[in-house]
């Protein structure tokens, strides 16, 4: 099976920065609240969700492997 | 001389997303990033965190040594790109290097604007752009602290220099650290650079509101050192003879970046180093993106200099896929939002005042609230022309700054509804997205 991420928001550290959107934005949308909300887990491809969860500045995206459970970002 | 496939020069969140682009497009490829930094990436962002102790230097760092090594990205610290030879395709460093590179991209961002006032190099005058100087902040906030005498004042003062978003950084991390805080800016009204009146005095008014006095039309003349320790400052002398007396200073008059090493290489500057929409410089091979790009913004349909870091980071994915062959046009909507007091000041777009072409006014200083959106004549083919929202300045009315960004990004024809834009009580989600 494809790897697919559980991705995770700590909004206390989320500022809304909105790189996460601007590189994957079937995953990632900004509530009314500037904090950004998972749309869906598998709508971007995997590079893509890494990439946006690696270029946020507050490391407030956490990603897990779905099957393992295991945190694989930050 | 060392051969690479890319080079980079510049290791922030630009360089080094492009780096991790490149990577997984082309894995076989050699990736250099030049940074004159002696640092892996870090997050200019949570720098006001760290000064007022929310966040601590390891959650700072965004990347480790090994991130590198994994992704065998090869880091070079520590040394500044000199000369660029466009035609030999080679950069050459202060430390006397030479790389000959396949495919360059300039990644520089930019550097705070210094003072340069009699005193200036007085101890706790400080700017906020590196972790170097963030680590200058707190040295200074704590060195205050500890050289307070028995019978001085009892409160530290800090004067901080210049209204704009790091002077807000500063003025919240100085409140927040218990110090008697003034903001003096040198425009007739505060923030009067940027800002409009109206919007001004809407942020004037919470920053005071939070007990911060504000200043403006005070330029510095010259910082004197304190009676107690000559070597810091003690002192901030206005161009009107006005003085302040102070512990510390925090400095945030404006951001350039340094392109002076680039001069004679042939490469179009213009404020930033110009680009088209892929992010390809006038030079072959070269490529800009980040804060020092000023690119063809094809929303707009205009040159657009932007510093925020969604920017940098959009636009190094895209000039990484365009650098290893998949042109990929840069096309997004960048905000910008500041963070103070429970408040927020936000940047959308296009917000160059001699960009648009008329600006409408919601809210009113009274409501505490105020968006100022910048509109702009298109000619359109068949009918007739569109007016279309462009950027806008948001102060403290952050609902908006969404369906703005929409407005920009789906070039929503406003003519129809120009009228209704100033009304605050017009609910812009209802604009029209075709
Ligand atoms: C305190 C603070 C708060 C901020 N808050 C926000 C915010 O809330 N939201 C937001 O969107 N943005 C914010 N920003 C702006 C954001 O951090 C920048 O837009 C972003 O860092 C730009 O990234 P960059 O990689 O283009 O440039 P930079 O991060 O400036 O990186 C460029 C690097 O290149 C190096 N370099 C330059 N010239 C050379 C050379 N000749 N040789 C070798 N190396 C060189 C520089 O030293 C630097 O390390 C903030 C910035 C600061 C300082
Ligand atoms: S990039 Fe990070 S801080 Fe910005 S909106 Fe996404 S999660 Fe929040």
């Amino acid at each position: 099976m494809a790897k697919k991420y559980r991705i995770k928001v700590d909004r206390d550290l989320c500022i809304g920065a909105a790189s996460c959107v601007a590189l994957a934005a079937k995953t990632f949308q900004l509530d009314s609240e500037n904090k950004a909300i998972v749309l869906s887990e598998d709508a971007d491809t995997v590079e893509a969700i890494r990439l946006a969860a690696e270029s946020c500045p507050t490391k407030a995206i956490i990603l897990e492997d779905a099957e393992t459970g295991k945190q694989e970002y930050p | 001389m060392k051969s690479v496939d890319f080079l980079i020069v510049g290791g922030g969140v630009t360089g080094t997303t492009a780096a991790q682009t490149i990577r997984g497009l082309r894995p076989d490829s050699s990736v250099v990033i030049l940074s004159d930094e002696p640092y892996e990436l870090y997050s200019r962002i949570l720098l006001t965190s760290y000064i007022r102790g929310e966040a601590t230097q390891e959650q700072v760092f965004l990347k480790r040594n090994e991130w590198y090594q994994e992704n065998r990205i090869d880091l070079v610290k520590g040394v500044s790109a000199q000369k660029l030879d466009a035609n030999a395709h080679t950069v050459e460093c202060a430390n006397g290097d030479v790389y000959q590179y396949k495919k360059l991209l300039l990644a520089l961002g930019a550097r705070p604007i210094k003072l340069n006032v009699p005193g200036s190099e007085l101890g706790n005058i400080s700017y906020m752009w590196t972790i170097e100087d963030a680590e200058e902040v707190i040295n200074a906030l704590k060195g205050t602290n500890e050289s307070r005498r028995p019978g001085g004042p009892l409160t530290r003062r800090g004067v901080v220099i210049g209204g704009g978003f790091i002077g807000l950084e500063f003025a919240h991390a100085f409140k927040v650290k218990g110090i008697e805080t003034t903001i003096l800016d040198g425009s007739e009204y505060y923030w009067g650079n940027r800002l409009d009146k109206q919007s001004s005095q809407v942020i004037q008014n919470i920053l005071e509101k939070n007990g911060i006095s504000v200043i403006a039309g005070e330029m510095v003349e010259k910082f004197v050192g304190s009676r107690e320790n000559p070597q810091n400052v003690g002192k901030v002398i206005t161009k009107s003879g006005k003085e302040f007396g102070c512990d510390l200073v925090g400095v945030g008059v404006g951001i350039k970046s340094d392109l002076g090493w680039l001069e004679g290489s042939g490469i179009k500057i213009d404020q930033g180093i110009v680009t088209n929409e892929y992010l390809e410089t006038n030079l072959g091979d070269v490529y800009a993106a980040g804060d020092c790009a000023n690119y063809y913004d094809v929303i707009v349909e205009g040159q657009h200099l932007v510093g925020t870091w969604a920017n940098a980071a959009t636009q190094a994915v895209a000039v990484g896929k365009t650098m290893t062959g998949v042109k990929t046009v840069f096309e997004a909507v960048c905000a910008y939002t500041a963070r103070f007091f429970e408040s927020t000041c936000s940047f959308v777009g296009m917000t160059e005042a001699d960009f648009a072409d008329e600006v409408v006014t919601r809210g009113t200083v009274a409501e505490g609230k105020i968006s100022r959106i910048f509109l702009k004549n298109y000619p359109s083919t068949s009918s007739g022309s569109m007016t279309r929202i462009v950027g806008a300045i948001i102060a403290n009315n952050f609902g908006e700054v969404a369906p703005i960004t929409d407005a920009i990004k789906n070039k929503v024809d406003v003519s129809q509804n120009r009228d209704k834009l100033a009304d605050a009580n017009f609910d812009l989600h209802s604009l029209p997205i075709s």
